[in-house]
Order: structure tokens, then C-alpha cells, then sequence
């Protein structure tokens, strides 16, 4: 019987080459893994995103908080103040299931967008009552941690629908463009202040507002005027006096052009 | 000084596609308050005569009080916006003259012509003179109706012993001064409700002591002074209100064994039934145009808000409230928009007020008594309501109470004149 002598090598060689296959296998796996997870997350955000704009069920309780509580909250966010790093939650209890005949298309409330987010973070009661204890002793110590607030629940009772049931190509980006403008009525009404015989006359203006993507204003005209010049005056300057927060790149171009008309009201 | 109002309702915010342009709305705007200043100059004026003046400009202030969102009333040397100049003015002929002006510094002109009023007939009827000023010089300001000749009616327990607990209906202005009493039943009324022209009540008795209770459904004439009975159906004719025009009036009854709401014609008394469900339908309220009803319906198990048309039997209804333990008396703001109507909510009433499409529900008082009986104010800007203070086990005083449509709370109305419950503010 003949065998083919393999030359002699130490029992070092084999290990090192061995280990290197297997880091090579390891790594080649979790390299695999690793994309073919970030594809996956990928289709699972574009699903929960299409789900969260075509679904959204909004608070089922009475509102804990009174208008004026929530007002002088506001206020207090407003003012810079030393705020405590802690994570934001919003504590809210479903206390009534609405029924499946109520679940009616109806017409969205963008203004709640950021409260729905919150709301997505249930809490348990546990938690929810050692905050409550939390906020009292907080208030105690005429320190509240004003973030917490800022979203809170001004209002409830209502299903807001989804602006798309089907899923399209512009679901997402139509969201990215919702969501910039959501934040901008907040903004532009803290500079805008009107005199009261001003107020009473019912007068609404619209202007057209063109942000470049540092988030500068680069021009601003009135597009509907209100027949009053001081009222369009007050609130061409209620826009320049605003920042106006950096727009995402995708949707950064449509609010260059000018496509956001702000209304004085409405 | 930086002024602001928050005018906050949730603000409301739509895109609309428009040349593909997004309509973002901002909402309202924060106000600047203008600054009123008041002089007063009675030199040479008899002791009362300046007493009276003195009070006539109290009242007037006291007016403008309550619109503290729009104006702020300064001492006198202040720079302001307006100058409202009360002066005495003797006479040739022994006539004593109540002149006052108001000056708009911003433009140093007067806004009305100066006005003046015999200081004789004034006094006879001060607060009814203030009231009437305030109202003018208001209405010069904004170019808007005010409050301030508004009315409102309540029931009241005064005079009752614990033997027999008597409930009356009185009238007096909106701040609760010249109050006087309508009805002298000696009995328990419920439900009042004022007519659009403001010179009829309608209200309902509970008659008939604990064996043949029945509540009973009256009108009760204010030029006149008299009552006529309008319903006597069996079991409950009450929670009328009158329908925009003063020919209607919407109201339940139960004579057919569940509560429904009925439009009654108030001249030939004949009926019309609006709801049809075999679960008992409540207090009524209508907007101003008379297309949409709010009532109280057991439909889903327990009270809540429900939307019709009074045109039609069961049209167009709508539920509009989706919480709450027991929602009560729902009542319609003049533009007929938003709601205002009281919760049970931990162990108490609070006054909440919602859209009449169900969306921005919010909460107008937080513990400040058990708040019930919501109305609004002619003018839309005011909510009073009936407050609750529990004193002891066995006492409590109730009293109406005034807060804006944002729940700052003013002032109380009525003090020590018994339990003053159930405000309903002139339209």
C-alpha cells in the first residue's frame, strides 16, 4: 500500500489555518446576517410606518389636565429651564376599548401626530402611578420636568384615520413633509401677536413661505392678502421672526420652492 | 409690558392640496391688550351725586373686568390706549349731567360722541345705566355685542325650610346684580330655559308630592308676570329649550314609557317626535341656526353626547363623545361649533368642552368644587356654570360662577342667596 507522504507540518500550522477558516466562516455569517437583518428592518419600518399613517387610535380617557394647567405648562416649556435627563413618556391609560362600528374613516388630526407617537409607548400602571408620584413631588419642589409635559394629552375621544389606507410610493415621503409642518404652526404662532380690534374682524391672510435646506428663510410674500396691511404686516413679520427647523434632505427641495402656504388664522 | 393672550385652543392645524401648495394653518393669534384708563372728576358736586358717579364708574369697571383677555385697565397716569372720562356737569337750569367721553389716544380721537345721562335718572337706575354705558363703549372698541346687557335666569332654594324645600326661578343681569323673583309656586322647578327674544321662560314644576309625582312643563311671560301651563303629560315634560325663532320649543317627554324628544309648536301645542330608540334620549340643546340638536342618549350603555337634526325623526345622528363616566347638559356655543357640557370625573362633576364633530375635547375645571350646568354667553366668550362646596357632612352651598371659554374662572356671580343652580345665559 502505498500513501502519498504529506510533507511534515507542525500541528501549529493546521490550527492557525483551521482558525482562520472558521473566523472567516463566523464572519462571513454574521456578515450575511447582519444584511439580511437590515433588510428586514427595513420592510418591517416601511410596514409600521404604512400601518401608523393608515391606523391611528387616539386617546380613550377623559382629559386628566385642564386647559389652563396645560397652558401654563406650555408656558413653563417655553422658558429655558434646566431639564432633567430622563426618558419622556407620556402617561396615559386606555381605559375604554371604542367599538369596531366607530372605527369610521374619519378626518386625521395632523396637530395630534407627535401626542399618537406618545401614546405608541404604553406604559403599565405601575409605572404610570410611580410617575404620577414622581410629577406631584416634582411639583412639590416647583421644578417640573417640562418635557414630560410637552405632549401631553390636551385632547382624547376621538379615532383619527390614516390618510392612506392603501399603501402607495409617497406614502413615506408625504409623512416626512406632514411631519415638517406639523411642527411649524406651534413656531409661527409664539411671534405672531395682533391687536384685539384686529383680531375681532375676522381677517385671514395666507403666506407663501420659501425655506432652503439650512433651514433659513429665504422669502416670504403674502399669497392671499387679508384686505388689512397691517394684519398682512404683522404676520409676515410673525414668519421672519421664526427659525424654522432644517427640513430632511428628501423633502428639503418642495419647501425650497415655496410649497408651504402659512394661513393667519387658517 | 408684554401682554399675551394664548388663544389656545388645540390649534387647528389641515394640509390641503391647493396647486400643490399645503395650506398649514398657524391658528389664532396671541392678542395684545389694549390699556383702559378711568378718570373720574365730580368737583363741585352734592355728596351723593359724587357717591353715585363713583359707583356708576365701579360698575363699568367691574364690566370690563371680565373681558380681561382684551383689555387691561390701568391707573389713572398711565399711558393707555383709551381714556374713558367720567365728568359732573352742573347745569343752568338745576339739572345735574353725567358726561362721559372716551378718547382713543392711538388716533386722539373720541370714539363716540360724548354721551350724557340725567345724574337723577341714572341713579334710579344705576346698574342698569353702567351696564348700558360699558355696552357703548365696548361696542365702539370692537364693533361686537357685549355682555353687558345680557341676562341670566336660575333656580334658586332661598326661603326653603327642611320641611318644605322650595326651588324658584329668578332672573338677574349677568353679573348678578338686580336679581328678583319669577315664579311663586311654592314648588320645585327644574329646567329653565330663556327664549331668543328674551321675554319668555319655559320651565318645568314637579307636582304632586311623593304619591302622583308628575313634572309638569310651564312658560312663564316676562313682560306680563304670569305663568300658563304648556304640558301635563304623564311622567316627565321637562328639559325644554326653545328652537332659534321662539315657535318651537324642543323638548322630552315620557308619556309613551321611554323618554324621547319631541319639537312642540308653542302656539298649537301639537307635537313632532325627533328621536326613536328604545333607550331614553335627554336634555336637548340647539345651535343658533336650528339645523343641529346635542342630546343626551343611553344608546351605548351610558350617557353620552349624540348629534341630530331636529328636522327629521332620527336624521343624521351622530355620537360625539366616545369617554366619559356620565356626561350631562350638553349645551351649544352661539356659533353652534363646540360643546360645553359636565363629566362625572373622580368622584365629581368638571365642565369639559368638545367640537360638535367630537374632536378637541377638553377639560374647563379642575378641582374647583363639582361644576355642573354649563351655558354660554351671548357672545360666546364666557361659560357660567353652577359650583359646588361641599362645607360639612350635612351642608353645601352652591353658586354660579363665570370663566371664560378657556376655563379662567372670574368671579362668582350669586353669594349667600341659597343654592343657586341650573344658569341659563340670555342669547
Amino acid at each position: 500500500m502505498k500513501t502519498e507522504n504529506l510533507p511534515f507540518k507542525p500541528l501549529g500550522y493546521y490550527y492557525k489555518g483551521s482558525t482562520f477558516v472558521h473566523i472567516l466562516c463566523f464572519l462571513l455569517l454574521v456578515g450575511a446576517g447582519l444584511f439580511f437583518k437590515s433588510r428586514l428592518d427595513k420592510v418591517r419600518d416601511f410596514n409600521l410606518k404604512l400601518v401608523q399613517s393608515s391606523v391611528k387610535v387616539d386617546v380613550v380617557a377623559m382629559p386628566e389636565f385642564s386647559v389652563q394647567e396645560l397652558k401654563s405648562l406650555q408656558q413653563a416649556s417655553s422658558k429655558p429651564m434646566p431639564i432633567a435627563k430622563e426618558e419622556t413618556r407620556v402617561v396615559e391609560q386606555k381605559k375604554e376599548v371604542i367599538e369596531k362600528d366607530s372605527f369610521k374613516v374619519e378626518k386625521k388630526k395632523n396637530s395630534f401626530q407627535d401626542m399618537l407617537k406618545q401614546y405608541s409607548k404604553k406604559v403599565d400602571s405601575k409605572i404610570a402611578k410611580a410617575k404620577k408620584i414622581e410629577t406631584k413631588r416634582n411639583n412639590n419642589d416647583n421644578s417640573i420636568d417640562t418635557s414630560k409635559f410637552k405632549n401631553l394629552v390636551l385632547a382624547g375621544n376621538k379615532l383619527s384615520k390614516g390618510e392612506s389606507l392603501v399603501g402607495g410610493k409617497a406614502v413615506t415621503e408625504s409623512t416626512e413633509f406632514e411631519k415638517y409642518a406639523a411642527i411649524l404652526p406651534d413656531l409661527v404662532r409664539d411671534n405672531w401677536r395682533i391687536p384685539s380690534y384686529l383680531a375681532d374682524q375676522e381677517l385671514q391672510c395666507r403666506i407663501r413661505i420659501f425655506i432652503n435646506k439650512l433651514g433659513r428663510l429665504i422669502k416670504a410674500s403674502v399669497h392671499e392678502s387679508s384686505g388689512n396691511e397691517e394684519y398682512d404686516l404683522r404676520a409676515l413679520e410673525a414668519v421672519r421672526k421664526t427659525s424654522f427647523p432644517i427640513p430632511e434632505t428628501k423633502i428639503s427641495k418642495a419647501i425650497r420652492d415655496g410649497s408651504i402656504l402659512l394661513g393667519f388664522p387658517l | 409690558m408684554k401682554f399675551s393672550l394664548i388663544l389656545f385652543s388645540l390649534f387647528t392645524f389641515s394640509l390641503m392640496a391647493k396647486n400643490d401648495l399645503a395650506i398649514v394653518a398657524v391658528g389664532d393669534a396671541n392678542i395684545s391688550k389694549d390699556k383702559i384708563v378711568f378718570k373720574y372728576e365730580a368737583s363741585g358736586a352734592a355728596a351723593t351725586d359724587s357717591s353715585s358717579l363713583r359707583s356708576l364708574q365701579q360698575i363699568i369697571k367691574d364690566d370690563f373686568s371680565f373681558y380681561s383677555d382684551l383689555f387691561e385697565i390701568a391707573n389713572l397716569g398711565n399711558s393707555s390706549r383709551y381714556l374713558i372720562d367720567i365728568n359732573f356737569v352742573k347745569r343752568a337750569s338745576m339739572t345735574f349731567q353725567a358726561r362721559i367721553t372716551i378718547k382713543d389716544n392711538l388716533n386722539a380721537s373720541n370714539i363716540i360722541p360724548p354721551t350724557s345721562l340725567d345724574i337723577s335718572t341714572m341713579k334710579a337706575k344705576l346698574r342698569t345705566s353702567a351696564h348700558q354705558i360699558a355696552d357703548s363703549i365696548y361696542t365702539a372698541i370692537t364693533r361686537k355685542k357685549s355682555i353687558f346687557l345680557s341676562k341670566m335666569i336660575f333656580v334658586s332654594d332661598k326661603g326653603s325650610t327642611k320641611r318644605r324645600p322650595i326651588k324658584e326661578l329668578y332672573q338677574m343681569d349677568f353679573d348678578g346684580g338686580n336679581i328678583f323673583q319669577l315664579t311663586r309656586h311654592r314648588g320645585t322647578v327644574i329646567s329653565p330655559s330663556i327664549s331668543y327674544s328674551g321675554d319668555k321662560v319655559i320651565y318645568s314644576l314637579i307636582t304632586g308630592g311623593k304619591t302622583k309625582r308628575n313634572v309638569n312643563l310651564y312658560m312663564y311671560n316676562l313682560r306680563t308676570g304670569k305663568s300658563t301651563i304648556l304640558s301635563r303629560k304623564k311622567g316627565i315634560n321637562s328639559g325644554a329649550v326653545f328652537m332659534p325663532g321662539d315657535r318651537e320649543a324642543l323638548l322630552t317627554l315620557s308619556h309613551k314609557g321611554n323618554a324621547e324628544i319631541y319639537a312642540m309648536n308653542l302656539s298649537s301645542k301639537s307635537l313632532r317626535q325627533i328621536t326613536k330608540h328604545y333607550t331614553p334620549d335627554v336634555d336637548p340643546s340647539i345651535n343658533l341656526t336650528g339645523t343641529k340638536m346635542a342630546f343626551l342618549s343611553a344608546r351605548p350603555g351610558k350617557p353620552m353626547i349624540y348629534i341630530a337634526d331636529p328636522r327629521g325623526q332620527e336624521k343624521s345622528v351622530k355620537r360625539v363623545s366616545f369617554v366619559g363616566q356620565f356626561n350631562a347638559t350638553p349645551r351649544f356655543s352661539p356659533d353652534g361649533k363646540e360643546i360645553a357640557f359636565s363629566s362625572w370625573l373622580d368622584n365629581r362633576f368638571d365642565i369639559f368642552r368638545i367640537d360638535d364633530n367630537g374632536g378637541n375635547l377638553v377639560r374647563l375645571t379642575k378641582d374647583f368644587g363639582s361644576n355642573e350646568d354649563p351655558t354660554y354667553s351671548n357672545d360666546g366668550k364666557f361659560i357660567a356654570f353652577s359650583s359646588q362646596r361641599v362645607i360639612s357632612k350635612r351642608k353645601a352651598v352652591q353658586n354660579i360662577y363665570i370663566m371664560t371659554r378657556e376655563g379662567r374662572i372670574l368671579k362668582a356671580i350669586t353669594n349667600n342667596f341659597g343654592n343657586c343652580i341650573t344658569p341659563r345665559w340670555s342669547k
